[in-house]
């Protein structure tokens, strides 16, 4: 298994422990290494111990021997772990996964609080004759408070350190998904790195995941924050981007990823009609009503990506052929 | 008047086209991405439901009309159901002894999806023989949308409105927050 190129990110799940249950082989040419959790790092020595408490930088680099062989039974717990040059591992990297069984991700609810019947909305339930609709069921029914986002959604902004605000804060820069657990980037409208109008190519280096197509690392083009012709990594690509937030660090965290459809589509507030944004804007401003890539390849066709519409709420498969769309990093969740 | 009875005869077309179906539509599954619903995630209680840990919701291992191990039996020859007639058919269900069937909503209804496969896009050692085809929600369109209600394409993922007259399929689900 060959992981990583230049500068480039492999993001293991947060908040995960990855105990390493069998030897691990490294080897390549000239190896360099940092393992970072964000808070604290770990450092990777030749014998693979780690040193809690060390603090991570994104310049700190940790050098490994050609052929160092992992011993057993490490765990690490390292959400972000990017390797300088091609690094190659023999034998198996067990990611242990929480049990399911005892950890279920709750499902956001819809947003939608109203019964309809053949032709039209906004009837009060139940309808005679259309029984069990969307709005008899779920947070919607049971958590119907507007206080902290629409119905049964529930937020907390968080302020540029991670700090939780009260729901009447004029700014904040993350928002906390109460129901999923997961840690959403706010955009910006400020010209930053952050900016809401700031487009990429859909771009991943990682074979495991990218759907078998890497897309375009760099559009010729300024669509986003700080672009430079001469310096790839700012490259107005997703996997740069993450890489670029990731080093900034935002909302205190270094651990942010592009989401997965699913995620994106937990945000979707289907009650709002198009033209959108089908999202609750007071906790998520400057949300494009439009397409937003997700981290999901389509199965059917290497260069297809799942987008979600904020336009409508549905969701399409966009080309990783040098289609420009929006970017909105998530972190945390299972 | 004595008069033939056409209705083993639509049931066995009906049989041979599903089976005809599954056969040709091979189902395709990337290497290159990580599985959303492995094998793992789900209890199969051997009664015709499955239970997602991921998500703590219970379903019907089969399409309504469907049934058998391997939902390989049709039990109704009209397996399209207006999305009338899908809400309907759920709150009458008691599937497994189960008096509380309803149609899930839209991102229930994605929560199943097989994010690493297509033709059909679902785990089919779980949801055997599915059909490659648009399955109702209980989630209706919008207001500028007030004649339709979502759907999920088993075939690629896609979610996507459909007129709430037309027929769709449905998979049942219980339980959840």
């Amino acid at each position: 298994m060959k992981y990583g190129n230049h500068q480039s990110n492999l993001i293991i799940h947060p908040a995960k422990m990855i105990p390493l249950l069998s030897s691990v082989l490294l080897s390549g040419p000239g190896i360099g290494a940092e393992i970072c959790n964000g808070i604290s790092s770990k450092t990777i020595d030749a014998s693979m111990s780690l040193n809690a408490g060390d603090t991570c930088t994104a310049t700190q680099t940790i050098t490994l021997d050609s052929g160092v062989t992992v011993p057993d039974n490490i765990s690490l717990y390292a959400p972000v772990v990017r390797f300088f040059s091609p690094v190659y591992l023999q034998g198996n990297l067990h990611i242990a996964q929480s049990d399911p069984a005892t950890t279920p991700s709750p499902l956001n609810d819809t947003g939608i609080t109203w019964c309809a019947d053949d032709s039209d909305n906004d009837l009060s339930c139940p309808v005679t004759g259309y029984p069990g609709q969307d709005a008899e069921y779920g947070r919607d029914v049971t958590h119907n408070d507007d206080s902290d986002g629409h119905a049964g959604f529930s937020f907390t902004k968080l302020d540029a350190e991670g700090n939780p605000l009260p729901a009447s804060a004029t700014s904040w820069s993350c928002v906390k998904d109460n129901v999923t657990g997961l840690i959403w980037e706010v955009k910006t409208d400020d010209g930053g790195l952050h900016d809401k109008d700031d487009l990429y190519n859909w771009y991943s280096t990682y074979p495991n995941t990218n759907g078998g197509g890497m897309g375009y690392a760099d559009d010729d083009g300024a669509i986003c924050y700080g672009y430079d012709p001469n310096d790839p990594a700012t490259y107005c690509n997703t996997q740069a981007y993450v890489i670029r937030v990731n080093q900034a660090g935002w909302c205190g965290y270094h651990d942010w990823r592009m989401p997965t459809i699913e995620e994106l589509r937990s945000l979707v507030d289907y009650s709002l009609p198009s033209p959108g944004p089908t999202i609750d804007t007071d906790f998520f401003p400057n949300q494009v009503n439009s397409q937003m890539w997700s981290s999901s390849p389509d199965a059917s066709h290497p260069l297809g990506v799942w987008l979600l519409d904020f336009g409508y709420g549905g969701n399409w498969a966009g080309g990783k052929d040098m289609s420009q769309f929006f970017v909105r990093v998530v972190r945390g969740g299972k | 008047m004595n008069r033939f009875d056409f209705r083993p005869f639509i049931l066995w077309v009906a049989l041979f086209l599903v089976s005809v179906g599954a056969a040709r539509a091979a189902q395709y599954c990337s290497s290159h991405i990580p599985r959303s619903t492995p094998d793992a995630d789900f209890v199969d209680h051997g009664d015709g439901t499955v239970t997602h840990k991921e998500t703590g919701l219970m379903w019907s291992k089969c399409l309504l009309g469907l049934s058998g191990d391997d939902c390989e039996f049709i039990t109704d020859d009209n397996i399209h159901y207006t999305w009338q007639e899908a809400l309907e058919a759920a709150e009458a269900s008691t599937l497994a002894g189960y008096n509380d069937w309803r149609l899930p909503n839209i991102k229930e209804l994605a929560s199943i999806v097989e994010l690493a496969c297509y033709a059909p896009t679902i785990n089919l050692t779980i949801f055997p023989n599915n059909p490659t085809v648009y399955v109702w929600s209980s989630s209706p369109g919008a207001n500028n949308y007030p004649r339709y209600a979502w759907v999920l394409s088993f075939y690629l993922g896609m979610s996507d409105m459909y007129g709430r007259h037309e027929g769709n399929h449905v998979r049942l689900v219980r339980g959840g927050q």
